[in-house]
């Protein structure tokens, strides 16, 4: 058993460290302000490979390894979690979901672009009324050798950059994925959606009005959505769980830096039992997440990364997120509370990681399914 | 032992609610996301005399006691908590500051107007380098020709941008420091406070905070309020009243989290069934109840506690203590259960949220709670620490 | 002059439930609030008091002593005086009998130009009582279901709706008038108010006895036989197709049950 990352990977480590520093912290605050990631900032993300970072080279992408991708996610979220997440859905899902479930001409057509920052992905799975395959609305008819889409999305994070929809209705053969172009005729974005935390994610509602696509542009098979979702949960989980590692190690640097700085009652408050406290448990629960973390990049690496481990990945990340952002913010006392101190945002945003691609109640789920089942019983 | 609530505070409750729902909650989203304070509002809740609730009907009070004022303060927190967070500011510390040490002449003078809600007060403690430490302050007042010359530095000052009249702690003799040497005052805004930095804030963006910067301002011998050298004792003791309130703020949110919670649980489907139907979900529930009702138990009796003039300080710290951790608790359940839609600013639970925050934190952090809890106890058996 | 502003206190509907097992209203958790089309009628009542600060303004309920508590609140609100009818006689007493003792109080009260009321009692749906007072109290005018009210040269005039319109009405005092709710919120009690309403003032009570009234001349009291819950409703069906299909399909159902 070999805890140690590789050359490579450590080496990567530190450039994804090095643009996060120079790149995404200076302008952390104004993305959180402004509401988005600004396109020069994802263009120079592109020039990296962070766009394609999972994609083949032959498609020109920089194929990450699992782990590097994870470490990648970890460093750009230690600095903005937005800019973490606009990657992640980017990478993580839209890219994937055509690399594994593809056909070679959408990957042809489509790897490319996402790669090279030409087309950003976007994921469109939820719906007003429904985050699951089985009560999702939206429909899509066949005419002749194209399908009609219709019906809205929900929350569709990257909607308002998105060159790419990968969008989910129920054809006849059932619950389908479909690659469809931004400019696709019929589609329309609502509203942005205003949220607590990763306010840099542009998030929206998407009608379908009657969108008429080529039966070419179904992603896997038609009434494969499943299958494709099975291809990426697992792996998307992982990567949520990897942002939130580093918001949750970003607010306990922020807090720790703080208590060495801050004087009362005649010395730092880094002193004082209490905080001492709040930094352990905080230092507990980081390292427990990222060695939980790690393990699952390591199963990836491997093919072997499992729907429990995940999971267990996401839970743990989501609270740790929450916790550690929570203490971090008391440590600072008032001054957390006003937005001249990074840690309010980061303490947004690692409360924010909980509500997106599964809740800690559908985590549960998932994990006492699992383990039950290593008993013999269904659940 | 009767528990019932005398019949004039259920309509004391009904009119609150009245006048929150109707001229605060329409109000509230938007003031919070332009960070702007609702003053059409405050003046209706004025003109109801929600600002004098406490005091007596000779200052311009409603004479409904601290029992009036926990009432008050956890119905304003049910709709709208960075209003409860002006209220509380205004009149559970500034204006209270006054009302606990003042002479009769200054409370005619200055109680009087704040309980109108003509003017509105601000409560200057905090600084740099006092924050949870207090005795730390800095802020000078120098005697001159009969009158105080204050020169100094307040920073987090809820009500700061608008007040008109700020309770103010300076130094009156270094050498005592705390002991003796600090002295507390009535300070107008046309005596030439400045306003300094406006805060951009977490939460509670519909309140507003700054620094107070005191250069030079000249304050008479009449409106320093109690004893001259005694002002931390007035300002400790008005935070004693403070606190409870906070423990009646935090309950009013805990209880609207709750309802929201159920209300949710009751509508939401998952996998088939109403969420309520989830073990996980009807604990959080029924854990939260459970909180949310021991809370109102010792929020209710420390407000009959300072109403009968018993020893309450001890149970404040509690209120403030317990009060901001449930009302945390509940508004994060509440978001657990509600998923992305907690996450959404067009929802109020994400504005609950990162309101109810504040009450951890500020009129002492939980920490410091806990500190004095602690040393009290132990100073009961001989044990004497230091923070 | 004095205005007399009749009150009911009824069960907050937002608070009632119905109980389908008990086949019975369940009213344990119920609040009890001032009716709040009464609300805005002694809201009008007191700008004219405002206006004219020799007008007294009397807030008069019926019922039992609980009922005390919305008549507090009237004088909260700043009315100069409540008074409460209430016993045995009176409280079992229903509509016209109603009518009867509280015009009666008024005739006792003396110089009342002006009985207003809210146009109608949110709990049991009626709004009669502002008629028969009108004909109790010898066939004064009546304003059914007015708004803009105003007091000028010994007439009261208002904006009266009927048959889904609007006329301007005009009537010598005394007169009876019934007021609608306007999208104004009516005013709020002040905090003082509110605690003097229940530790310095007092809520008068009056018996049928002290009013001279013979309990056995009212007429008979409404009695209750039964008291039924309407079913669950149930799902009704959704007409499937595009819209010129689901019309005919509709239209054929409703034939088929002879709707039409």
């Amino acid at each position: 058993m070999n805890f140690a990352f590789t050359e490579e990977q450590a080496m990567f480590r530190d450039m994804f460290a090095d643009f996060a520093a120079k790149e995404v912290e200076p302008r952390a605050e104004h993305m959180a302000e402004d509401e988005e990631v600004p396109a020069g900032l994802l263009k120079k993300a592109a020039m990296q490979g962070f766009l394609g970072a999972l994609t083949p080279e032959d498609y020109g992408g920089a194929a990450l390894d699992p782990m590097s991708y994870i470490l990648l996610l970890e460093e750009i979220a230690k600095s903005d979690m937005s800019t973490a997440m606009v990657l992640h859905v980017h990478n993580s899902l839209a890219s994937q979901a055509i690399l594994l479930c593809g056909s070679e001409a959408q990957k042809e057509e489509w790897l490319p672009a996402l790669a090279e920052g030409g087309a950003v992905g976007a994921w469109a799975l939820n719906e007003p009324d429904s985050i699951a395959l089985g009560s999702m609305q939206a429909t899509a008819k066949v005419d002749g050798d194209a399908y009609i889409l219709h019906g809205t999305k929900a929350w569709v994070s990257n909607a308002g950059i998105a060159g790419l929809y990968v969008i989910f209705a129920v054809a006849p053969e059932g619950p389908t994925a479909f690659l469809v172009p931004a400019d696709a005729e019929g589609l329309k974005l609502g509203n942005r959606d205003k949220t607590l935390g990763m306010r840099g994610v542009q998030i929206n509602p998407l009608y379908l009005n009657d969108v008429a696509v080529p039966a070419e542009s179904v992603l896997g098979q038609p009434g494969g959505a499943q299958a494709v979702l099975d291809q990426v949960t697992d792996f998307s989980r992982l990567s949520m769980a990897a942002i939130a590692l580093g918001g949750a190690h970003h607010a306990l640097d922020l807090g720790v830096k703080f208590a060495i700085d801050r004087k009362q009652f005649g010395s730092e408050i880094a002193l004082k039992g209490a905080i001492q406290a709040f930094i352990a448990d905080s230092a507990l629960e980081v390292e427990t997440l990222r060695s939980q973390i790690y393990r699952c990049a390591s199963l990836a690496e491997q093919g072997k990364l499992d729907r429990e481990a995940a999971a267990i990945a996401k839970l743990w990340a989501n609270r740790v997120a929450y916790q550690v952002g929570n203490r971090m913010i008391q440590t600072h006392g008032g001054y957390g509370y006003i937005l001249d101190y990074a840690i309010g945002r980061v303490f947004r945003d690692c409360r924010t990681i909980e509500g997106i691609e599964g809740t800690n109640r559908s985590q549960q789920t998932a994990i006492a399914k699992s383990v039950l089942a290593t008993h013999g019983f269904a659940a | 032992m009767d528990l019932t609530l005398p019949k004039e505070y259920d309509l004391l409750r009904h009119m609150i609610r009245d006048v929150m729902e109707n001229e605060f909650a329409p109000v509230a989203e938007e003031a919070d996301e332009k960070a702007e304070v609702p003053f059409e509002a405050i003046k209706v809740a004025a003109k109801a005399g929600l600002f004098g609730i406490p005091f007596p009907q000779e200052y311009g009070g409603s004479g409904a006691g601290e029992l009036g004022y926990v009432i008050l303060m956890e119905e304003i927190s049910r709709v709208d908590s960075a209003m409860a967070t002006v209220v509380g500011a205004h009149i559970g510390i500034a204006a209270m500051a006054v009302y606990v040490d003042g002479s009769r002449a200054l409370k005619e003078k200055y109680l009087t107007p704040m309980a109108q809600g003509a003017k509105i007060g601000a409560f200057c403690l905090t600084e740099p380098a006092a924050g949870s430490d207090a005795a730390a302050i800095k802020t000078r007042a120098i005697r001159s020709n009969g009158n105080w010359v204050i020169n100094g530095t307040k920073i987090y000052i809820s009500n700061g941008p608008f007040a008109d009249l700020f309770s103010v702690l300076a130094v009156t003799d270094p050498a005592l420091g705390a002991r003796g040497g600090v002295t507390a005052f009535v300070v107008e805004k046309e005596m030439g406070t400045k306003i300094g930095v406006v805060e951009k804030k977490l939460g509670i963006r519909a309140s507003a905070t700054s620094e107070v910067i005191f250069d030079e301002v000249e304050v008479p011998q009449a409106n320093v309020i109690g004893q001259e050298g005694l002002g931390f004792v007035t300002f400790m003791k008005t935070l004693d009243l403070g606190r409870v309130t906070v423990g009646a703020a935090s309950l009013g949110g805990a209880q609207k989290a709750l309802e929201m919670i159920i209300d949710y649980a009751r509508l939401a489907e998952k996998y088939g069934m109403p969420l309520a139907h989830q073990q996980q979900v009807q604990f959080m529930i029924a854990d939260l109840y459970s909180w949310n009702e021991m809370l109102r138990g010792l929020v209710y009796r420390t407000a009959w506690m300072v109403d009968n003039h018993r020893p309450f300080a001890r149970e404040a710290y509690v209120c403030k203590l317990m009060g901001s951790e449930i009302a945390s608790k509940a508004v994060s359940y509440a978001m657990e259960i509600h998923g992305a839609l907690g996450l959404s600013r067009d929802y109020p639970l994400e504005r609950a949220f990162r309101d109810a925050r504040i009450a951890e934190i500020f009129e002492g952090t939980n920490e410091i709670q806990r500190i004095i809890i602690a040393r009290d106890l132990l100073r009961e058996v001989g044990v004497h620490i230091e923070p | 002059m004095r205005i007399v502003v009749c009150i009911k206190q009824i069960l907050d509907p937002e608070t009632i439930k119905f109980s389908r097992s008990q086949q019975a209203i369940d009213d344990r958790l119920a609040t009890r609030i001032m009716n709040p089309p009464d609300r805005w009628a002694l809201d009008a009542a007191l700008r004219f008091k405002e206006a004219d600060p020799s007008i007294e303004v009397i807030a008069m309920s019926l019922g039992e002593p609980g009922v005390e508590d919305v008549l507090r609140e009237a004088l909260a609100l700043g009315c100069d005086r409540a008074i409460l009818l209430s016993d045995a006689a009176v409280v079992k007493a229903r509509a016209a009998g109603l009518a009867q003792i509280v015009a009666t109080a008024i005739r006792r009260l003396r110089n009342v130009q002006l009985v207003m009321t809210g146009h109608m009692a949110l709990d049991t749906g009626s709004g009669t009582l502002g008629a028969r007072l009108a004909i109790e109290l010898g066939d004064w005018p009546v304003l059914m279901n007015v708004d803009q009210l105003r007091l000028e040269g010994g007439h009261i005039t208002g904006l009266q709706y009927a048959d889904e319109k609007y006329y301007h009405s005009s009537y010598p005092l005394p007169a009876v008038a019934t007021v609608l709710e306007t999208p104004q919120h009516p005013r709020y009690p002040h905090g003082a108010d509110i605690i003097n309403a229940y530790r310095v003032r007092n809520v008068e009570v009056w018996s049928s006895l002290a009013l001279g009234i013979d309990p056995t001349t009212l007429p008979a009291p409404t009695t209750g036989r039964q008291l039924r819950v309407p079913p669950a409703r149930q799902l009704g069906l959704i007409v499937e197709g595009t819209p010129q299909e689901a019309a005919q399909t509709l239209v054929a159902m409703l034939r088929s049950r002879r709707v039409i």
